[in-house]
């Protein structure tokens, strides 16, 4: 019987195999694939709710991001209708080249040679709108700067210690990388705002 | 009506089943159907238990593939566990076959006269009530080796035993059956070619 187990060749088994072939099995029926159609197309159409619920709320999400930024321009704007007690147009520094141009006609200089300008239609310039209070505030701004020495671009401004009034300040020896490559005068142009340091052109160039 | 078969191993076109490839499915579908539902019609006894069965099977893969491993055995071995499983739960539930219209009808046209095919329905009748008497655990085994010829090992991965307990079943299912059968070789009702 073992040796009927293993090979499955036996006399035995043979006979019984023919016995069971007698019982045949129909195939399985076309409606069992109709069934597992239906059954797919449920299961395909039982995503799409998902899809969507997933791009409303997104849209949704994006609507309220929107309507948060709007409501923070808001708050910035002034709330009241309180109308500001200074408008301030930033002045446009005029062309320091074609100024420099006219006060040395004969000098050499390497400023970039700008180009005409085309005339056109002037860009509007964004209009400044001062809260009220600000402009005192920055008046006195202005004032407390303007006996500030600025330091040239590049360079520091060395360490000033403090004394009495009368007596002329320390300033420290500066170290040697504070020292500006080019050594210039500079001029201060207070002609505008904010101030404008430049090298003063020298004859030995 | 039906589309050309398509190439691709089950991995493939399940795969493609995932990502919502119907044919794929109905693919996978007919290469085991048969198998599927031959083992269940045996386990059950029963059409619509065997078509019950199959359905659910492929739905459950339909519904979750990640049940299946490629590493641990074949899809047909899967799916034969799967049917294995649902066909216990049937059998526990007292499914019996419907008395009529149960046996299949697959000569109509030409073929055998009525009197053989009365015959065959009995001999099948016999079979089929043969087996049923079998306990499940029995039953199942033998199936599985005398009608799919699966081999040992594949026997035990679908009904989760091992190799030695599935040829304890399949001996002692052997005998009770031939026990069963013997008393119908006997008076003809039964040939044993």
């Amino acid at each position: 019987m073992k040796a009927d187990l293993r090979s499955g060749d036996g006399p035995e088994r043979e006979g019984l195999r023919s016995i069971l072939r007698q019982w045949d099995v129909p195939a399985p029926p076309p409606e069992i694939e109709e069934d597992l159609r239906r059954t797919f197309g449920r299961r395909r159409a039982k995503g799409r709710p998902v899809l969507w619920l997933t791009l409303a709320a997104a849209a949704v999400l994006a609507a309220l991001a929107v309507w948060r930024v709007e409501v923070g321009e808001r708050a910035v704007t002034p709330a009241s209708p309180e109308r500001p007690v200074a408008a301030a147009t930033p002045i446009r520094p005029a062309p320091t080249v074609e100024r420099a141009r006219s006060r040395h006609p004969d000098s050499v200089m390497a400023f970039p040679v700008q180009r005409p300008r085309r005339p056109g239609p002037a860009p509007r310039e964004a209009e400044v709108v001062v809260e009220p209070g600000q402009g005192r505030l920055l008046a006195e701004l202005e004032g407390k700067l303007r006996g500030v020495r600025q330091a040239a671009p590049g360079t520091s401004i060395p360490w000033i210690a403090d004394g009495p009034a009368d007596q002329p300040a320390t300033i420290a020896a500066a170290e040697a990388a504070d020292v500006p490559r080019y050594e210039g005068e500079w001029e201060t142009v207070e002609a505008e705002w904010p101030y404008v340091h430049r090298s003063r052109p020298t004859g030995g160039r | 009506m039906s589309a050309l078969p398509r190439v691709g191993t089950d991995e493939e076109l399940l795969r493609a089943t995932a990502d919502g490839d119907e044919e794929a499915f109905l693919e996978i579908y007919r290469r085991y159907r048969d198998r599927v539902y031959r083992f269940a019609y045996r386990m059950t006894g029963s059409a619509d238990a065997a078509r019950d069965v199959t359905h659910t099977c492929f739905a459950s893969l339909l519904e979750s593939p990640s049940r299946y491993d490629g590493r641990r055995a074949g899809l047909g071995t899967y799916l034969c566990t799967a049917a294995r499983n649902q066909s216990l739960r049937h059998a526990s539930q007292g499914w019996r076959e419907r008395p009529a219209g149960t046996l299949p009808d697959l000569r109509q046209g030409g073929g055998p006269g009525p009197l053989e095919r009365v015959l065959e329905d009995e001999r099948a009748r016999i079979v089929r009530k043969a087996l049923s008497s079998l306990a499940p655990l029995h039953r199942e085994v033998l199936i599985l080796a005398e009608y799919e010829e699966l081999d040992l090992a594949t026997i035990a991965e679908v009904v989760g035993a091992e190799v030695g307990a599935v040829k304890v079943r399949l001996h002692r299912a052997r005998r009770k059956l031939r026990a069963v059968l013997e008393v119908h070789v006997r008076n003809g009702a039964l040939s044993v070619e």
